[in-house]
């Protein structure tokens, strides 16, 4: 086969389907990452135009712009789009579009997950902005703090839709971080073991990782504060036992590791480009490994930084002032190592440099205002004040948006296939860094002369006019600078010259394939040696291209790749992917129904919608088989492998870990809750406690039994098989029953926080009773419509895994709710 | 994922041990116990001090044990990653722990 006929069998087999029905069925990483990138540049746009509403309001004294109620709702979606519609997303679009590239695969883990987090994203983004647009926008600030933002103080919808809207795009970022993590760990290019994974790769999986851990909370803040607005389940209201601090500490255990879930994919950006533009390897790259790593640990040990104000005991804030200083040792070293890298390199100063400069200058300066506000006396005089605004653009804005556009300009030509030919990005650069100065080395100034956040006047004779007038005009000759960076895109992805295949000759395997890249990315598999493929084997591109690799022959209509140990990178599986779907749309348009029948308190659809989203579930999940016989695949190179569906942790086993650990975080945080109102929460103890019944509690042990022996015995071929799935049923039965007699007896959870919690933890046990229900379904379904014993196995394995969950959900959940009563 | 559980020990007790004694201190302002004197100080410092000592005993141990024989890496990139993030983790938890010894406190 040539080369030609190659590309040819390969990109009918892989491409989109044409027309704009390719758009909702495509389940290929290119499109899908090409398509966040775009929808989060959109969102880019809003929250700027939403920010120089918010500077022309503050550029004058006693403006009459916009009105009090306009600029709550201005200030509050102005974050709410920067951080959740635009930065998570864009991260999560660079990753879905470069990761395969670099890691030298086809594809992401899971194509089909990757467009139902998209639809998501999409679906959950258009509620917030329709919600703008009918003039509902949320009003609370993008943090939401209670009591403002329960239903006494905040009566209409308009949180509502902040809180509906962000859990389903988190829905979204779960979904993402799970792909990326499995797609890291075991869709790689053979022999790329782990010291050879490509920089932005380590910090890709880090991120993940972090969203994984992160996210869960912010997910229960919000299911407990639409509980408590929708049904008064006081979660948060003092006179019924809650706290206002619980939503506080469950929104910054997110909200402090979002920072660094923003900043280091955008180190990792600056670690990978940064070496080409030096023309040499990255200095350190262990350390710089280490480094990320200890800095996403550590962030979660940073939340109560933002609750210095709240009244926590001396000793509680010194704990997490010292881990905020702490921080800055391992961002230190990446600083470091990026120095080093430019002392031993010859760096040449290309718009991508332009940009990592900037970067340099602007996140020392918003680092260092960081150890500033890291210590308490300085923070309780800076704190709401517009110095802190003016530290988190610094650090957000000169540590993600700097590097990013940094990536733009380096991979434009990878995404493009054109050469940069007209030079408006760098006059556009000079606007942005220019303006972003002038706009907030101000706000620093302001600030410290008292001006306070969120407010929509000030009086003329504050001393701030100026300082703001100068405010309000950097602002806007940034947003002049990011509209010729629009231009000078669109130019290029127009009208530029057709460009060479590696502009920049790096060493990363993204620069290995045609560009623009085809829909399979590579002909055939690389072996992997080294850490810069392309440094050590500069002919690696032609002998991908010639099919020298794996799997280097078209087989069928199959979409094929391979899965790999994680450690060492040898080939573990054959994997065939799945082909364009309706199903990702469906499923997130279904996920939204529910989630609308909630805002929307038609209460009736939830249920429908979610019996539909189990439906298509199942469906999904069956779908899932052996397209070939069962047995090895030889996939080249003389190498047979078995298939990924037929081995003992198949992909779906990974991403079932990995969303499972999310799922612990999130009943870790409820837990929290519930210890948290315990033991600090006024007006404690409840006017009465849960009775232990007896009855309820055997019911759940007996279940808590039977369910894991029952999915241990389904595993096995057999006469006992049958026999091991009705007893995971009959014990998954029987935890839903007796979590469901305990709700039906529970104190009225709207009496008091700890009624609440011990039907909210109730209920979470009986959803994953369900759900293990669910599992051993699709198991029995997929046996009887006949299946190899390795496929029955490698299934029950997954399904094993949610038992077990179950059981241990069903055993800690037991503990806290029936004998609470007796712990008083 | 060994590999992957080794890179991320020497942290992940790090943020174990440092929630718990954040929780610790928490559920001792609660209950009072600074108002209790115990052999010339109050409880509350008796036990943060006493569990910051333990725990920071118990993070050394990670550093140790990814040095053994049973659980080294086979790869030495990942020897060497794990084996400077358990270290870090010890001072870290050292440098974020000392407040219980120094402050005044529930205060």
């Amino acid at each position: 086969m040539t080369a030609l006929s190659r590309h040819r069998a390969l990109s009918r087999i892989w491409a989109s389907e044409p027309g704009w029905k390719g758009y909702l069925t495509t389940v290929n990483h290119n499109d899908l990452g090409r398509m966040f990138l775009v929808v989060a540049a959109f969102f880019f746009l809003v929250g700027g135009v939403l920010a120089m509403l918010i500077r022309a309001q503050l550029a004058t004294p006693h403006s009459a712009f916009v009105g009090p109620a306009a600029y709550n709702q201005l200030f509050t979606m102005h974050g709410t789009v920067m951080m959740f519609l635009f930065a998570i997303p864009l991260f999560e679009g660079t990753a879905v579009y470069l990761l395969p590239k670099l890691l030298g695969t086809r594809d992401l883990a899971f194509p089909r997950l990757t467009a139902y987090g998209f639809w998501c994203y999409v679906f959950g983004g258009s509620m917030l902005i329709f919600a703008m647009l009918a003039g509902l926008a949320p009003d609370s600030g993008w943090f939401m703090y209670p009591p403002l933002s329960s239903v006494i103080h905040s009566p209409g919808i308009n949180s509502d839709f902040w809180l509906i809207g962000i859990t389903f795009v988190e829905v979204s970022a779960i979904a993402a971080a799970v792909e990326i993590i499995v797609s890291i760990l075991k869709f790689r290019a053979p022999g790329m073991s782990l010291d050879r994974l490509p920089i932005f790769a380590w910090y890709a999986l880090v991120t993940a990782l972090m969203i994984i851990m992160a996210f869960p909370p912010l997910i229960l803040g919000s299911i407990l504060l639409e509980l408590e607005r929708a049904f008064g389940y006081p979660f948060f209201q003092v006179d019924r036992g809650g706290d206002a601090l619980l939503w506080q500490h469950l929104f910054w255990l997110f909200g402090h590791p979002e920072v660094y879930i923003i900043f280091l994919p955008a180190a990792g950006v600056v670690s990978t480009v940064l070496p080409v533009m030096a023309q040499t390897t990255l200095l350190g790259y262990r350390w710089v490994v280490a480094a990320a790593v200890a800095v996403a640990f550590l962030s979660f040990g940073l939340w109560v930084h933002h609750m210095f104000a709240t009244g926590i005991p001396h000793i509680g804030l010194a704990f997490f002032s010292a881990a905020s200083t702490l921080v800055a040792v391992p961002t230190g070293i990446q600083i470091f190592a990026w120095i080093g890298t430019l002392w031993k390199g010859k760096p040449q100063l290309a718009l991508p440099m332009y940009y990592i400069l900037a970067f340099f200058v602007t996140f020392v300066i918003g680092g260092l205002t960081g150890v500033m506000v890291a210590i308490v006396p300085f923070d309780l005089q800076a704190h709401d004040t517009a110095f802190v605004t003016a530290h988190l653009h610094y650090v957000l804005v000169g540590g993600f948006v700097f590097p990013l556009l940094a990536g733009l300009y380096y991979w434009l030509p990878q995404i493009t296939g054109r050469n940069r030919y007209f030079r408006v990005g760098e006059l556009a650069f000079w606007l942005i860094v220019l303006g972003f100065h002038g706009t907030f080395l101000a706000m620093h100034w302001v600030g410290l002369l008292g001006q306070r956040r969120r407010i929509s006047t000030y009086p003329a004779d504050s001393g701030w006019e100026t300082i703001n007038l100068v405010s309000s005009i950097g602002g806007f000759v940034m947003a002049i600078g990011f509209a010729m960076v629009l231009i000078d895109i669109v130019l290029h992805t127009t009208l530029a010259i057709r460009g060479s295949r590696n502009p920049w000759r790096a060493g990363t395997l993204e620069w290995a394939m045609p560009t623009p890249p085809a829909p399979y990315n590579f002909a055939s598999l690389p072996q992997v040696s080294h850490r810069d493929p392309l440094h050590a084997d500069p002919t690696v591109a032609v002998r991908i291209a010639r099919g020298e690799g794996f799997l280097g022959e078209p087989r069928g209509d199959l979409r094929e790749t391979l899965m790999v140990d994680a450690a060492s990178g040898r080939p573990e599986a054959h994997v065939v992917f799945p082909g364009n779907s309706m199903l990702p749309i469906t499923l997130s348009a279904v996920t939204g129904l529910a989630f609308i029948g909630v805002l929307a308190k038609l209460y009736w659809l939830v249920p429908l919608a979610l019996s539909g989203v189990v439906a298509l579930g199942c469906r999904w999940a069956l779908s899932q088989r052996l397209v070939l016989p069962s047995g090895p695949v030889d996939v080249g190179k003389g190498l047979v492998l078995p298939q990924a569906l037929e081995i003992e942790r198949r992909p779906g086993w990974w991403g079932s870990v990995l969303l499972l650990a999310a799922d612990a975080v999130f009943f870790g945080s409820l837990v929290f809750g519930f210890a948290f109102l315990w033991t600090i929460a006024p007006n404690w103890p409840p006017p009465s406690f849960l009775a232990l019944s007896g009855f309820e509690l055997v019911l759940g042990l007996a279940g808590t039994a039977v369910a894991p022996i029952g999915i241990r015995l389904a595993r096995r071929e057999g006469r006992f098989d049958g026999l091991g799935m009705i007893a995971t049923a009959v014990g998954a039965l029987l935890v839903i029953l007796a979590f469901a007699l305990l709700v039906a007896r529970a104190p009225s959870p709207s009496s008091h926080a700890y009624a609440a919690t011990v039907v909210v933890i109730a209920c979470y046990a009986l959803v994953h009773a369900a759900v293990a229900l669910i599992t051993v379904a699709v198991l029995a379904a997929r046996i009887a419509s006949g299946s190899s014993a390795g496929e029955r196995q490698s299934l029950a394995d997954v399904c094993r895994l949610w038992v077990d969950y179950m059981a241990l959900v069903t055993a800690t959940s037991l503990a806290l709710t029936q004998f609470s009563g007796l712990a008083a | 994922m060994s590999d992957i559980f080794r890179i991320m020990a020497g942290f992940l007790v790090w943020l174990a041990l440092f929630s718990a004694l954040y929780g610790l201190h928490g559920i001792g302002c609660a209950a009072g116990w600074q108002a209790t004197q115990v052999a010339g100080t109050s409880l509350f410092r008796l036990a943060l001090v006493t569990a910051a000592g333990a725990a920071i005993l118990a993070q050394l141990a990670v550093p140790v044990a990814l040095r053994s024989p049973r659980l080294r890496s086979p790869s030495p990139f990942v020897g060497q990653v794990s084996t400077t993030l358990a270290v870090a983790a010890v001072v870290a938890l050292t440098w974020t722990s000392f407040p219980v010894a120094v402050l005044s406190a529930c205060e």
